[in-house]
This record gives C-alpha cells, structure tokens and sequence, in this order.
C-alpha cells in the first residue's frame, strides 16, 4: 500500500484528502505545516506528498526548496494543490522534476489521476458517473 | 585744529611697526582734514546703535526664526508619522494588515469549497460502489425465485399425495400444502416488492448522483471563477501598491534628512545669542572710546593710545561678531535653501504617491467584489453541502429499504422453518408416517435453502448498510464541519470586505492629507527664507562700524607706544579678557551642555581663521602707585588659540 503525506494546514483539506485517498487505497498520513511534514518525512518512508503552497510555519515552497536539498528527497513526488498555481509554478516551473501543481479546488478525480500517474499506477480512477 | 601728536620714542621696537604704517601715517598728515573728536564721537555713537540695532532685530528675526523652525520641526515630524503609517498601510504592515487578511480569508475559502465539492464527489462515489453493491444482491433475486418454484413444486406433490390418501388423512395434507403455499406467495410478493424498490432506488439514486455530479462540476467552473476574480483583484491591488510603498519609504527617507538639517539650523541659531552679548561688549568699548576721543583731539599721548588700542580690539571683535553671525547666517540660509530643495524632490514624491494611490483606488471594486465573490464561493461550499445532505438523504432511504427487506427476509425465513416443523408435528400423528416424513424432509430442505439464501442476502445488505452508515457519517461530520466554516467565512467576509473599504478610504485620505500637509510646510518654509532680513543687515551695520575702528586706529597709530594711564590699561585688559572667543566659547558650552558645545565648536571660527591685526603691539601702561595691585595684562597667549591682539 502506498504512503501519501498529506500536508496542508486547513483541516477540513486535510481530512478530505486523507479520507478520499484512504477510500482509494493509500494510507495517508497527515501533517499540518512544513515542520510537521519533515519530521513525519524523516520517520517513515513516504511514497508521494500532496501538500498545500501556503502554510504558516513553513510554507510548502520551503518545504519543496528543502526536500530537493536533500538527496533522498530529491526525487520524491510532490503534489502541489494550491489557489495560487500560477506563482507556484513561476517559482519552480511547470515541468519540475516529480513536481506537479494543481489549482483548488480540483475535482476528487482529477486529483486521484494525478496521485495515480505521479506514483506509477496503472489504470484510471474510478469515477461515478 | 590741533597738529598730529608725534610718537612717543621710548620704544624703539614699536617704530618697527608704525614703520609700516608709515605710507598711512604720511597720508594721515598730508591728507586731507582729519575728522574732529566731536563728528568721531557722533560717527561712534551712530555705529554704536546700529549695532545693538542690529543686535536686537537679528534677536528678533533669530526668535522668530527658531520657534518658525521648532513647528516646522514638530509639523514635519507629524508628516513623517503620517508618512510612515501610510507605508505601514500601504506595505500591509499595519494593525488591520487587511490585504493579509483578505488573502487568508480568501484562502481559506478555496480551501473550504475544495473539500466541501471533493467530499461531495467523494461521497457520490462512495454511493456509487453502494449501488454497485446493492445490484449485486439484487441478483439473490433469481435464487429466490427458484426456491418459489421448489415450493409451488413441494405444494403441488402434497395435493397430488393427499388424493392418494384417505379422506380422514387429506385434509393434513391439504392444510401443509396451502401453507407451504401461502409462503411461498408472501416471500415472492415480499422479495419481488424489495428488490423491485431496491432497484427503483438504486435507479432513482444514480440519476440524482449523475445531476449533483453535473452540479458540482458547475460549481467547481463557479468556484474556479470567483478564485480568479478575487486573486486577480487582490494581486491587482497589491502590485499597484507596491510602487507606493517604495515611493513612501523613499519619502520616509528623505524626510529623516530634513532633521539633521533642521537641527543644524536650530544649533546656528544659538550663535545669534552669542553675538548678541558680544555687540553690547563692542558697545561698551564704544563708549570707552567714546570717552577717550576728546583726549586725542587735545593731543593726549595717552588718550590717543587708549583710542588706538581700543579701536584695535573693537575691530577685532566686530570681525569675529560678523564672522560669527554671517556663518551663523550662512547655515541658517543653507539649512533653509536644502530643505527647499529636499521640499521640492518631496513634493514631487508626495504628488506622485497621492496620484498613484487615488489611481489604484479610483475605479477600484475590490471590497465590493471581494465580498461578492467569497459570498460566491460561501454559496459554492453551501451547494456543496446541500449535494452532501442529498447523498445523506439518499442513504437514509437505501438504509430503510435494507433494514426493512433484511427484517422480512428473516421472518419469511422464521416461517418456512415453522412450516416445516409444522409438518414434522403433523406426519408423528398420522399412521401414513412415511409419505409425511418424505414431506417433512422436502419442507426442511426448501427451508434450508431459503435460509441460505436469506443468509447470504442478508450478509450482503449488512456490509451495504455498514458502507451507508460510514458515508452518512462522514457526511454528517462535513456538513456540520462547513456549514460551521461557512458561517465564520460570511462573518469574515463582511469584516474583511469592511476593511478593505477603510483601506481605500484611508489610504486615499492619507495620502492626500500628507501631501496637504507637506506642501503647507514647504510654501511656509520657502516665505521664511525670503523673509529672512538679517543678512543684508549685516553689511549695513558691521562695515561702517568695521571702518570706523580701522580710521581711529589709523588716526591713532602715530601715539600707538604711548603710555596708557592704569585706568585706561586696566580697561583694556577687561575689554581683551572679556572679548576672548574662548571664553564665549566656554561660556556657551557650559550653557548647552557637551552636545551643543561640540557643535558651537563646530560652527566657532577656528582658531587659524581669526586674524586681528598682523603684528605685535603692546604699550606699556605707565606706572602708578597702584601698579602693584593692577592685574598685569595677559600675556598673548590666554587671548585664546589663534587670537593675536599684541
């Protein structure tokens, strides 16, 4: 089972995203700034960070900045949901390296799609329709 | 008219000096008619009262200067409290900080309308795989079924057997069979009915899913409109205020040059004072000479030389008076003319940042639109919960078909086992016991089988309930969640939306009242400079005074070793202790304490830039009984540094 590190510091986001990822089948570990996250980080292996631009404490261009610092974090996939996508991607590029950005609110299946292709996983989300 | 007095000779090295004056001393005999004692004594009186004229309009215009300089002091300071609360508003630094606020807020509002429309769609999924799963059971139908025909099949094989049997027997027979029967119809009746609404509702629930997911989909394309609209209002008004704040900080500093040049000001103000004092000396020494005049026009060797020295002195120290109030005069102006040209870069500084926040406030909607739009996205996160209470509200109804076809399927269960224990009672009466037990076995196995049936059936709407309960569980806790997040977001919304209004507001009024005020400060400032009177005075009082002590010292050069009476010599020596600059100096010091002396220091002539006369020259003063207790004069060097009188 895939580990997904939510971070975001509203926690309404925060427990959406945990139960809609842990309804698809990752197990999801919350966090609600930078701080948290990389101490999380440094605990337990994490395969995918869906994380929120801005946050106080530490603000997830900080914590994308840091995490690239380092070499075992250098590869791992970030997604980025942010109201302010535009200025994220100015700060990072759109085509970073396993760092992808979103602009919320994102719709449940989009979001999955993305985590799905960011992780490698075959298949599409499954979506009522 | 008397004749020039000759030099006295008994001081052979004073001739080396009237030596040099020889050249003057020859004109001063061959000239024309030298002025009497009494037109001397008129001229000195003349210059005596232009000076403490002058003493007392420069004390005047310098008052009046320094409390024009204190309010502009204190008006400048209030511009620049203005200026730098605007920059605090403007940079969002201040207490309101309603830009921040706006943005969190309105982040928070993205945020809210993400999850409300994620969990909603999340939820609608979640009722997907439900319906999935109730089809699935809905597939127990034809097991059902079959079970309907083996007992239709049981019932016509016990009619079939009763005929068989006598007639005593049938009616057993008969009774099991319409039994049987009668389960059988209510099971169909019952089961058909359930699964019929079952799918009704799985229909219904699909159809209503399909709506609400086209709605939120409308709601996310609203969503993603109003965050559009408020970021690009909100970046709009911030980028359009950053230049205003790099203008007003920019303004901020050059205002915080205005004080070190206001205080220089101020600081060469106090040297009027000192000046002041040193014209009522000069007037003094003026009467003394006054008093002495008449001795040289009788040809008093002593007189003469009175007047001569004296003279000397008093030139002197108009010349440092005059150094001193003109270099006072030139800060003052100087001081006057950098704040004019610092006012004038101002101006342009505060006009142009008046403009650009009236520009950026002008047309500007943002507290209006601002609370349109997180009303908008309010409304989105409402719609969202109202699709999370229709997915509530449609798991209630599939939870009660369930619980209601589960409670029916166990009773029908409950009584096709009673049937057959019915028939097991009814076969150990009779005699016929194995065409009953036969009966009894088939009614055992149907039942069996219809309680598997029911089993299985059951299990499968227990897991469904158990996936409705957990979805109408979450969505319970995320309705009372936003519907909780949605009310402070209109409270907040309304705040903000007032702040952002106060913000314009402000912004514009400050702006506008410190230009105002700024541009009141520099037209007074630049009226004060052209006020200004005493430097043309300078000229009209100190230079006729200046010459009239260089013609008695020249008149007087030829008597210029002439024994001075003690009392003559005694005021002298008073008038040179008297007029040292150090003294002033000192005297000032002590008065404004060691900053003010460092800058009267400053602002002082220095002790190389005071020449009075370039030679040596120090009478003797006759002796008398008194002699002994006459202070002796000064040596040269206690005049002070840079001070050569003799």
């Amino acid at each position: 089972m895939k580990t997904i590190l939510v971070v975001d510091d509203y926690e309404i986001v925060r427990l959406y995203h945990s139960m809609f990822l842990t309804q698809k089948g990752f197990r999801c570990v919350p966090a609600c700034d930078g701080k948290e996250a990389l101490t999380l980080l440094k605990q337990q292996p994490v395969d995918l960070v869906l994380l929120d631009m801005v946050m106080p404490n530490m603000s997830g261009a900080d914590l994308i900045r840091h995490l690239r610092a380092q070499p075992e974090f250098a590869h791992l996939p970030i997604l980025a949901i942010t109201s302010e996508a535009k200025h994220a991607e100015e700060q990072f590029g759109s085509h970073a390296h396993n760092l992808r950005f979103l602009l919320k609110p994102v719709m449940p299946d989009t979001l999955i799609a993305q985590v799905r292709a960011m992780l490698g996983i075959e298949g599409t989300p499954t979506t009522a329709r | 008219m008397p004749s020039p007095l000759q030099p006295d000779t008994w001081t052979a090295p004073l001739y080396r000096g009237l030596a040099r004056l020889r050249g003057l001393r020859s004109k001063v005999t061959a000239g024309p008619a030298q002025p009497t004692a009494a037109a001397l004594g008129a001229e000195l009186r003349r210059c005596r009262s232009e000076l403490m004229r002058f003493g007392g309009d420069s004390d005047r215009e310098f008052t009046e200067l320094a409390q024009e300089l204190g309010r502009f002091s204190s008006e400048l300071g209030e511009v620049r409290r203005q200026t730098s609360q605007l920059t605090s508003v403007v940079q969002d630094r201040d207490e309101d900080r309603a830009l921040s606020a706006a943005y969190s807020l309105y982040k928070s509002s993205v945020d809210l309308v993400h999850a409300s429309i994620g969990m909603a769609v999340s939820e609608q999924e979640a009722m997907h795989a439900v319906e999935q799963e109730l089809l699935l059971a809905c597939a127990a139908r034809d097991q059902f079924e079959r079970s309907d025909m083996m007992l239709r099949i049981l019932t016509l094989n016990i009619r079939m057997e009763a005929v068989r049997l006598e007639p005593e027997h049938q009616s057993v027979f008969i009774n099991v069979a319409a039994n049987i029967g009668e389960i059988a119809q209510k099971i169909m009746t019952t089961s058909v009915g359930a699964f019929a609404r079952i799918e009704a509702i799985v229909e219904e629930s699909g159809l209503e899913r399909s709506e609400l997911r086209r709605l939120e989909e409308t709601l996310h394309q609203r969503a993603h409109t109003s965050v559009d609209t408020i970021f690009r209002e909100l970046e709009k008004v911030r980028l359009a205020l950053e230049p205003c704040g790099a203008q007003n900080q920019g303004i901020e500093e050059q205002l915080a040059q205005t004080g070190p040049i206001t205080l220089g000001m101020v600081m060469a103000l106090q040297h009027q004072d000192i000046v002041r004092q040193k014209l009522e000396h000069i007037a003094v020494g003026f009467d003394d000479i006054a008093g002495y005049i008449a001795g040289v026009d009788s040809g008093r060797p002593a007189d003469a030389a009175f007047v001569h020295q004296a003279a000397k002195i008093q030139r002197a120290q108009l010349a440092a008076a005059r150094a001193e109030i003109e270099r006072a005069g030139h800060e003052v102006t100087e001081g006057m003319a950098q704040l004019l040209q610092h006012g004038e870069g101002l101006m342009a500084c505060f006009t142009s940042m008046e403009t650009a926040v009236t520009a950026t406030f002008r047309d500007c909607r943002l507290a209006e639109l601002y609370r349109a739009q997180i009303s908008e996205l309010a409304s989105v996160a409402d719609q969202g919960q109202v699709t999370n209470s229709k997915v509530s509200r449609s798991v209630g109804r599939i939870e009660e078909v369930v619980k209601f076809f589960s409670l029916e399927i166990a009773r029908q269960e409950f009584d096709v086992k009673l049937v057959a224990l019915n028939s097991q009672v009814a076969a150990a009466r009779m005699s016929s016991a194995e065409a009953l037990n036969k009966l009894s076995e088939e009614c055992s196995r149907v039942s069996g089988q219809i309680a598997e049936v029911t089993g299985t059936l059951s299990g499968q709407l227990d897991k469904v309930l158990g996936s409705l309960q957990g979805i109408a569980g979450q969505a319970d806790m995320f309705l009372q969640i936003v519907g909780q997040e949605k009310l402070s977001l209109e409270k907040g919304a309304v705040k903000i939306g007032g702040l952002l209004d106060h913000l314009g507001v402000q912004l514009q009024a400050d702006a506008a009242q410190a230009s105002q005020d700024f541009s009141r400060l520099f037209g007074e400032t630049r009226s004060l400079l052209e006020r200004l009177g005493f430097p043309a005075l300078i000229d009209s009082c100190f230079t006729p005074a200046e010459e009239l002590c260089e013609r008695l010292h020249e008149i007087t050069a030829p008597y210029a070793t002439a024994r001075l009476e003690p009392a003559a010599a005694a005021k002298l020596a008073t008038h040179r202790e008297r007029y040292t600059m150090e003294e002033e100096r000192r005297a000032h010091a002590a008065a404004l304490g060691a900053a003010s002396a460092a800058s009267a220091a400053a602002v002082a002539p220095s002790a190389s830039t005071v020449e009075l006369f370039g030679f040596p020259e120090e009478p003797p003063a006759a002796p008398s009984a008194g002699d002994s207790a006459a202070p002796p004069p000064k040596p040269p060097a206690d005049l002070g540094p840079g001070i050569e009188l003799f």
